[in-house]
């Protein structure tokens, strides 16, 4: 066993939406440093999960710890500002809105030496800075995907939650993507990932858990998964 | 200075205040008309304690104004974050009750309505004039705080709230407390706008701060433009000076003209006269402009 440094700890987490229970009992950890990714089919619950961590969604029951500290069911704008952020699913940026009012957003909490983050944003993606005064809604879908994941870096936070970050991309764009959440990781943001590209995600990850209904079915180290028959066969489609 | 200018001068001012007391919730997608109940409270409050107590006009407006606000944020704990229906039910809920208690109290004059409002000044135009410059300062100061409200982070954060608050709150933004401030910032300038009004009116009536109120500043706001602050600031001299220009047996059909031009407009072009996309482009006209004045 590694010497760890568990930065989040998510145990038996349970969340229902009315009747739907969409987590049963769920225990995910992510390390300090580490990316880890999250593998399910359609209605899985990996959003579920992802929203309920940042504490958009309150659980019925489980615990989440964040950095030693028991933080369920606290809400998602305390949460932003001790390190969590999120890019969710969809892309979703403010389309009539600049792209440096969609980055700005991203520092909402804490405004302090915003122009440097925005300057640090426009290192990791260029593109940005040359489409900075333009509606984020005339951005294409990589461009918007980038703009997602520079406004959660504007929060200056140590975990980032990536909500399918390929979905309906080209797959050279999701290499891209891909690429900078490696880059990224290098240097020092821990990263929970949801993919149903699972085939990519593992390739760059630590560490995986495969989602079916709500439940952990697997998990192991990224290699592991990658070897594992039921992973194949359900998600490599090999 | 002619009374009918005197008349438009002042009821345009209220005009702007009351359309832009239901712009700033607006901005979090709140139908908010609890600021025409505000008005109506401090109104009357003002109203009655310059003719039974005493107090100077300054006194009440400042009195007025935290009224108003502290009624708004007492009620903003429970539907800072509440549904648009439920904001509206809120508001008109407020207007009845407000409207029912005046009436049925004879020391704010009932139904009568309350008269003889002390004027600020002996000299009767002196007075007018410099109500009339106290109210516009007003409305520059808050047009002057709405702007900058509108280029900070809380008026980021509401734009993100309107759109989209779920998302809105994945950004770590507090959307209650975000719509709590607007409620109150609203219901303090209904508060302002109350006792401004007593002032200039010098007298008030019950029927006045009704349901016809409301139609005529969301006329305002939705035929001037609901997304930013100058919407109102445009519509309020146009819709209620226009139909004054009107011959007599016309002008008495107002309020059906107020309501073809509401429903033609968003009809036509549902974000209003000025969109926001429009003020941009100004915007970043003048920016540039200044940029090229001042070489890097
Ligand atoms: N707001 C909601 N109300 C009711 N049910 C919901 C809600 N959000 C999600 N669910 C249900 O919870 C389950 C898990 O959904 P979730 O969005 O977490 O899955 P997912 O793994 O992210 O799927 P996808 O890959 O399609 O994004 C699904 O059965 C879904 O129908
Ligand atoms: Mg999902």
């Amino acid at each position: 066993m590694e010497q760890s440094n568990t930065l989040l700890d998510v145990k038996k987490l349970e969340v229902s939406y009315g009747h739907v229970d969409a987590l049963k009992g769920v225990d995910v950890t992510v390390n300090q440093g580490e990316i880890v990714v999250l593998i399910g089919a359609n209605g899985a619950g990996k959003t579920t999960l992802l929203d309920t961590i940042l504490g958009i969604n309150t659980p019925r029951s489980g615990s989440i710890q964040y950095n030693g500290t028991d933080i369920t069911g606290r809400s998602a704008d305390i949460n932003v500002r001790e390190g969590l952020t999120i890019v969710p699913e969809g892309r979703g940026v403010f389309t009539s809105m600049t792209v440096t009012d969609n980055l700005l957003l991203g520092a909402h909490h804490n405004m302090h030496e915003s122009s440097d983050k925005i300057e640090r944003v426009y290192q990791w993606f260029p593109i940005l800075k040359e489409r900075s005064d333009q509606m984020a809604g005339t951005l294409s879908g990589g461009e918007r995907q980038m703009l997602a994941i520079g406004r959660a870096l504007m929060s200056a936070p140590r975990i980032i939650l990536v909500d399918e970050p390929s979905i309906g991309l080209a797959p050279i764009i999701v290499n891209n993507i891909i690429e900078i959440l490696v880059n990224l990781n290098k240097e020092g943001y821990t990263i929970l990932l949801s993919e149903q590209n699972a085939y990519k995600a593992l390739k760059i990850a630590h560490r995986g858990y495969v989602l079916e209904t709500g439940q952990v079915v697997l998990s192991g180290t990224a290699e592991e998964l990658l070897e594992d028959p039921a992973v194949k066969d359900a998600y490599l489609g090999a | 200075m002619p009374l009918p200018m005197y008349y438009f001068l002042a009821v345009t001012a209220i005009y702007i205040l009351l359309s832009w007391s239901i712009y700033l919730p607006y901005r979090v997608m709140h139908l908010h008309f609890m600021s025409v109940a505000n008005m109506t409270i401090s109104g009357y409050l003002g109203a009655y304690a310059a003719l039974s107590w005493g107090w100077p006009f300054m006194l009440v407006l400042v009195v007025g104004i935290v009224v108003g606000a502290f009624v708004g944020w007492i009620t903003s704990f429970a539907i800072g974050d509440a549904p648009t229906f439920a904001v509206v039910i809120v508001g008109f809920t407020y207007i009845y009750i407000s409207k029912t208690v005046v009436e049925n109290t004879d020391a704010l004059g009932g139904t009568l309505g309350l008269f003889n409002i002390p004027s600020i000044h002996s000299d009767p135009s002196t007075s007018k004039l410099l109500l009339l410059i106290i109210v516009y300062l007003f409305v520059i100061l808050m047009g002057f705080l709405i702007h900058r409200f509108e280029n900070s982070r809380l008026g980021r954060a509401a734009s993100a709230i309107f759109v989209d608050h779920q998302l809105a709150k994945s950004f770590g933004i507090n959307v209650k407390r975000t719509g709590m401030f607007l409620q109150t910032w609203s219901s303090a300038m209904g508060g302002a706008s109350g006792v401004l009004y007593a002032y200039l009116m010098r007298n008030l009536f019950p029927d006045f701060f009704t349901f016809h109120l409301i139609g005529i500043a969301m006329t305002m706001l939705f035929v001037g433009g609901y997304a930013t602050m100058w919407g109102g600031l445009l519509a309020a001299p146009l819709l209620w000076g226009g139909p004054l220009l009107f011959p007599p047996e016309i002008a008495s059909w107002r309020i059906v003209i107020y309501g073809t031009i509401l429903v033609v407009m968003l009809v036509l072009k549902p974000e209003g006269l000025i969109t926001r996309p429009l003020v941009y482009r100004i915007e970043s006209y003048f920016r540039r402009r200044r940029d090229r004045r001042i070489p890097s």
